[in-house]
């Protein structure tokens, strides 16, 4: 077997299978859940899990696989949006700051960079908590902003190099502008880059929304999360373990998919790395 | 070497200052009086303006500012809206243990991962290395809160080597402090320390496919000794980037870490603030964990310098 | 007995053979020659020999030196002999020293690895050898860093860390390659004399047939991993009687047929002048005599192909002190010159001589600090429709290329110089028809760029260059990356295509071998002026200026018994 075949089977399918079972769960939850999630139970509360709820009860008699999975809809929402943001600001700017680069520009964007760097994403929640109050708009605009400088700093620095290289000055002496050249020529070559920081930054997001939720400036509750599921079932631990139990292991489950997705596409997509390690 | 720390000096000064200005900006469109808020809302209009005055809420936006930004250079930095003591004490005390916190998980990570980083790297393809990615892999999943719910269940209720939660503050000695904070370090640890061991370990791994490491096996280093004087060296820049980029994790991490164990750090002082619209105190909270992860930014730029002899060439 | 022998010696990586059976003898103090292009596995050979082999590698056979058979003994025990009894120095000296340490310490490292001796004695021995290598301690003190030294300097730490301990077989795997010119005789000249003095056997693997020639004894050339023949070398060469051996020497030294070169050569009279306003004078009087034939075709005023006056480039330089003004360097410094319809211009020079710069200014790439450079007596600075007559091909076949676009795309590209649009179907058959006058399939098209090999892409560069039918095309190094027989085939298309679409040529080359051969005449940059102007037969004949005259005389030279010429087939 290849080094690029065995890759694919340690990294890319069980991270892909992994990645594809919570976004269908979320998906299925639309239509489907094994329970009503906003029906309070109170005389089935915190049941173990059994045939009937598969993964048991919470403290409100609600079935934890229902919650479970409408819970990966925020999980998955908010992690997905706050990438879009990322994307849609930093690449066009770290493109921008690589095509001037050593102009004020570039400078002027990337100390702009630097500033958003020296405030951590809980920093800006909180921030925007303390403005807007608490909510899954603010988890997403939080990360979001904080997803901004890590693409614009990786397109960037990806980019820098490719202008260098000789097929971007024949398409200069074709004479191709700034915009154009990036836009078809840099952008197709740090694309496969793009896409793997993209699922670590989806898995950033999953475990950023998490910690948000956790300390109540994430997701409000009628709204399952997993990190709301979890702070509920803090004081609970002692005698129903498994309330926290499958909410950490959901996330433990999503995240790790989405790295071995993100190793296995980097791989997979980089045919030097294929030859190598 | 001196043009090159001015610089890089001059760039956490402007950092600060523009970080200043969002910070003061942003919380001054906070809805909602803290005047009013502290008073109830059957406080009579003059009662609230005479605590406005106290405040100095009456004052202009832009000498506002500067009164606030002028006293956190002497250390003052204004009085709570809720206590009515000043802030710069209630930070200090709060601080005594979000800072030793985060201190102590980031010496935790790096004593973890680089004795992981280095075997997964010289063992390459081997079952060591195999062993120390599995486990990094998982480490870096695990949310950190979630970690150290299991902790303080195992740890703490179940065989009772810790306590579950609580401070019992520096004057029962040193020991006693830390004993409260072992658990809390090691889970903001171990991610971290995970993320670290991959960084160095893929760092060096780039580094041994470097033509002077060749060069130094060629001089008749084995491949660990090469590792050792030549890699290790070389390897340590991006890692330096990490360690620097997880220490404003690491102090974000502790505020909700500090949830899960109860402890009177930063991070509960920030959430009682928001909710009491204890304006000053989070402005305050915010701009001291700005100005920490600007040092440390700066810290290991000096580092890079301390390094790699080619960046502390001119500029 | 020989000092090394390799016997039976295959190497595989990842389970595909890369040395088949290979049987080498090296005796004590002699020099053995290595001789390959590229894929030949002689770089392979070397680091067999060192147990350097990266991962993935199995061999097979044996490598015995001075009674041991190494690849038999642990890695400890080879580390002992590796830097003491055999040590090695590689191709590319900008990357083989560790840039976080002093070269002092590098040196004394490799010392103290072996003997036991004090620290201060190491040093000693350090500085020793580093003086001995050319490297005076006054002037490069052990306390020095790599980048603190050009190429040339950092290859003399690697050879001074090689013999430090005075070993008895020094491997050199081209080390002299990533070198200039008058670089490379010094740092041959260098190994020949240590090689001397402490009486060690020299294994220089090369592929530069003549480097070897006037350094070895004894010759090895490999192909695809087999030894093709090896022995003494003077028989060898005098008479070339292996195929390949014959086929390597003709490619080595070929003279692309350049028929219909233009009939009035250029006069130029003017050699080794450093005053750009003779020269310039001197253009403009020429132009005048011979502008009547240039422009026999045209009406109206005569403007050469390509005018580059008073030409300067400037970059800004490091800054001097907290609020200094930085002191601007001058890449370029007043260059002025022609290139008339059709012919072949060559420039010379070594790196950092500015010729890069130039390029970049003549493609519009880079703006000048002040000069002009006019096509067709029209500014560049008018826009592009001004440059579709200057086309490039680069020296780099791999990355000239944008690997996401097929071939179809990646040719076509320059029409979008052109004022008028151009339609799918034209593109495509414009296209076919440039890959078939590079003498690929139109088929290709559809391919993607890696589907190609070097030459192959080499030649997708001249059809991207040629499908605006430019009238000058600027070669930038563009055959040096080459192996010589590919080399010698890209040069007689470009010779094939000059003839058939009445082309000029700018030939920048650091090669002299080669810009002498392809070209009607040089212009020789030295620190970004021009030295030496003139016929190329004349320049290189007759040398005028001083550092012409260094130029080609450190050019290496086949030994005058190895000449394909005077055994015809």
């Amino acid at each position: 077997m290849s080094v690029a075949a065995s890759s694919r089977f340690k990294t890319l399918l069980p991270g892909a299978f992994l990645v594809l079972v919570f976004f269908g769960a979320a998906l299925i939850s639309f239509f489907y859940t094994p329970f009503d999630v906003e029906t309070l139970n109170i005389k089935n509360r915190m049941l173990t899990p059994n045939a009937v709820n598969w993964l048991g009860t919470d403290h409100f008699g609600r079935d934890i696989l229902s919650m479970l999975m409408v819970g990966a809809r925020t999980s998955i929402a908010v992690a997905f949006i706050a990438v879009g943001i990322g994307v849609l600001f930093g690449v066009p700017l770290g493109l921008l700051a690589a095509s001037y680069r050593g102009r004020w520009a570039d400078e002027f964007i990337m100390r702009g960079n630097d500033l958003v760097f020296a405030f951590p994403a809980l920093l800006i929640a909180i921030m925007i908590t303390a403005v807007f109050g608490p909510g899954a708009v603010n988890a997403i605009i939080a990360i979001g902003i904080f997803n901004v400088p890590v693409f614009a700093r990786l397109t960037r620095g990806a980019s820098l190099s490719l202008w260098n290289r000789e097929f971007i000055m024949a398409a200069r002496v074709a004479g191709k502008g700034s915009a154009r050249i990036s836009f078809e020529h840099i952008l197709p070559n740090i694309l496969n880059l793009l896409i793997v920081q993209s699922t670590i930054q989806f898995s950033l997001g999953i475990l950023a929304e998490a910690g948000l939720s956790y300390v109540g400036l994430g997701a409000q509750p009628p709204t399952p999360s997993w990190g709301r599921m979890l702070a509920d079932s803090q004081t609970l631990t002692t005698v129903a373990p498994h309330l926290a139990l499958f909410p950490g292991m959901v996330i433990v489950l999503t995240v790790l998919g989405l790295n071995l997705l993100g190793d296995g596409l980097r791989d997979w997509l980089d045919p030097r790395l294929r030859r190598e390690r | 070497m001196l043009l090159y720390l001015l610089k890089r000096l001059f760039s956490l000064i402007v950092t600060l200052f523009v970080a200043s200005l969002v910070v003061f900006v942003v919380l001054e469109v906070v809805p909602g009086d803290p005047a009013s808020y502290m008073l109830g809302i059957n406080a009579s209009a003059d009662t609230v303006a005479a605590l406005k005055s106290e405040l100095g809420l009456d004052q202009s936006r832009f000498a506002r500012y500067i009164q606030w930004v002028g006293g956190m250079f002497q250390g003052d930095f204004g009085t709570s809206y809720t206590y009515r003591t000043p802030v710069a004490e209630m930070v200090r005390e709060r601080l005594n243990v979000s800072l030793p916190l985060t201190l102590f998980a980031l010496t935790l990570a790096i004593v973890l991962a680089f004795p992981a980083g280095l075997l997964a790297a010289s063992r390459r393809g081997g079952a060591a290395d195999s062993v120390v990615m599995a486990i990094t892999q998982l480490g870096v999943a695990i949310p950190n809160f979630w970690f150290a719910m299991w902790l303080v269940l195992l740890f703490a209720i179940k065989w009772q080597w810790f306590s579950a939660g609580g401070f019992p503050g520096w004057g029962e000695g040193f020991f006693v402090g830390m004993k409260a904070l072992v658990l809390p370090a090691v889970a903001l640890a171990l991610p971290q320390a995970s993320i670290l061991t991959r960084v160095l370990r893929s760092s060096l791994l780039d580094v041994l496919n470097e033509d002077y490491v060749r060069t130094a096996r060629a001089k008749g280093l084995t491949r660990r000794q090469a590792l050792w004087r030549h890699a290790l060296r070389n390897a340590m820049i991006p890692v330096l980037t990490i360690i620097g980029l997880q220490f404003s994790f690491l102090l974000a991490g502790a505020i909700i870490i500090e949830n899960v164990f109860f402890l009177p750090g930063l991070g509960r002082l920030i959430f009682q603030s928001i909710a009491q619209r204890d304006l000053i105190v989070v402005e305050s909270v915010i701009m001291l964990l700005v100005f920490a992860v600007v040092v440390v930014t700066f810290l290991v730029d000096i580092a890079y310098a301390w390094v790699d002899p080619r960046m502390r060439r001119g500029f | 007995m020989a000092l090394l022998t390799l016997e039976q010696l295959s190497v595989s990586i990842h389970d595909t053979p890369v040395l088949h059976n290979l049987n080498i003898d090296i005796e004590a103090g002699e020099v053995l020659g290595v001789i390959g292009e590229s894929g030949s596995g002689k770089s392979m050979t070397a680091l067999a020999i060192m147990g350097l082999l990266p991962h993935g590698a199995a061999l097979s056979g044996q490598i015995k030196f001075n009674g041991l058979i190494l690849n038999e003994l642990s890695e400890q025990e080879r580390a002992k002999i590796c830097g003491d009894d055999i040590s090695m120095v590689f191709q590319e000296p900008m990357t083989a020293l560790n840039p976080v340490h002093t070269i002092g310490d590098q040196v004394i490292e490799c010392i103290r690895l072996h003997q036991n001796i004090s620290g201060k004695a190491a040093a000693e021995l350090a500085r020793e050898t580093l003086a001995q290598c050319g490297l005076p301690p006054d002037e490069f003190p052990l306390s020095r860093y790599p980048h603190e030294l050009s190429g040339g300097q950092r290859q003399r730490v690697v050879i001074a860390m090689a013999v430090a301990l005075k070993p008895k077989l020094l491997i050199a795997d081209e080390p002299t390659t990533a070198l200039d010119v008058t670089t490379q005789a010094e740092i041959l000249d260098l190994l020949l004399s240590l090689k001397q003095t402490y009486d060690m056997a020299l294994m220089l693997i090369s592929h530069d047939l003549a480097v070897v020639a006037n350094m070895a004894s004894k010759v090895v050339i490999m192909k695809e991993g087999h030894v093709v023949e090896q022995g003494p070398i003077e028989p060898l060469f005098r008479e070339l009687s292996h195929p390949y051996t014959r086929a390597l020497f003709k490619a080595s030294d070929h003279v692309p047929d350049r028929k219909n070169m233009p009939s009035i050569q250029p006069s130029e009279s003017i050699q080794g002048t450093d005053t750009h306003d003779d020269v310039s004078k001197d253009d403009t009087n020429r132009t005048a005599n011979t502008s009547d034939i240039k422009s026999a075709g045209t009406s109206g005023h005569y403007s050469p192909l390509l005018e580059v006056s008073d030409l300067i480039c400037e970059y800004p330089g490091t800054r001097q002190g907290w609020f200094g003004r930085s002191k601007k360097f001058r890449a370029v410094n007043e260059v002025s010159f022609q290139v008339h319809a059709g012919e072949s211009v060559g420039l010379v020079g070594e790196s950092g001589c500015g010729k890069s710069t130039l390029t970049r200014a003549i493609l519009g790439l880079m703006n000048p600090a002040s000069g002009q450079i006019a096509i067709n007596g029209r500014n560049i600075t008018q826009g592009f429709e001004v440059l579709r007559h200057v086309q490039v091909v680069f020296q780099d076949p791999y990355g000239s290329f944008n690997p996401r676009h097929k071939v179809q795309r990646l040719v076509s590209e320059p029409l979008h110089v052109l004022t008028q649009k151009v339609s799918s179907k034209e593109r495509k058959l414009l296209v076919a028809q440039m890959l078939e006058s590079v003498g690929l399939h139109a088929n290709d098209a559809d391919k993607y760029i890696h589907e190609f090999s070097g030459g192959q892409r080499q030649r997708i560069a001249i059809a991207r260059a040629l499908i605006i039918r430019p009238k000058l095309i600027v070669l930038d190094e563009a055959v040096s990356a080459l192996d010589v027989s590919i080399r010698a085939k890209v040069l007689d298309l470009l010779a094939s295509l000059a003839n058939s679409h009445g082309l000029a040529y700018l030939f920048i080359s650091h090669d002299l071998s080669v810009v002498r051969n392809v070209t009607d005449r040089v212009l020789v940059m030295q620190a970004g002026a021009i030295v030496e102007r003139g016929n190329t037969g004349d320049v290189f004949n007759h040398p005028a200026h001083e550092y012409t005259q260094r130029l080609v005389a450190s050019v290496p030279r086949l030994p005058d018994y190895a000449h394909v010429a005077e055994h015809p087939l």
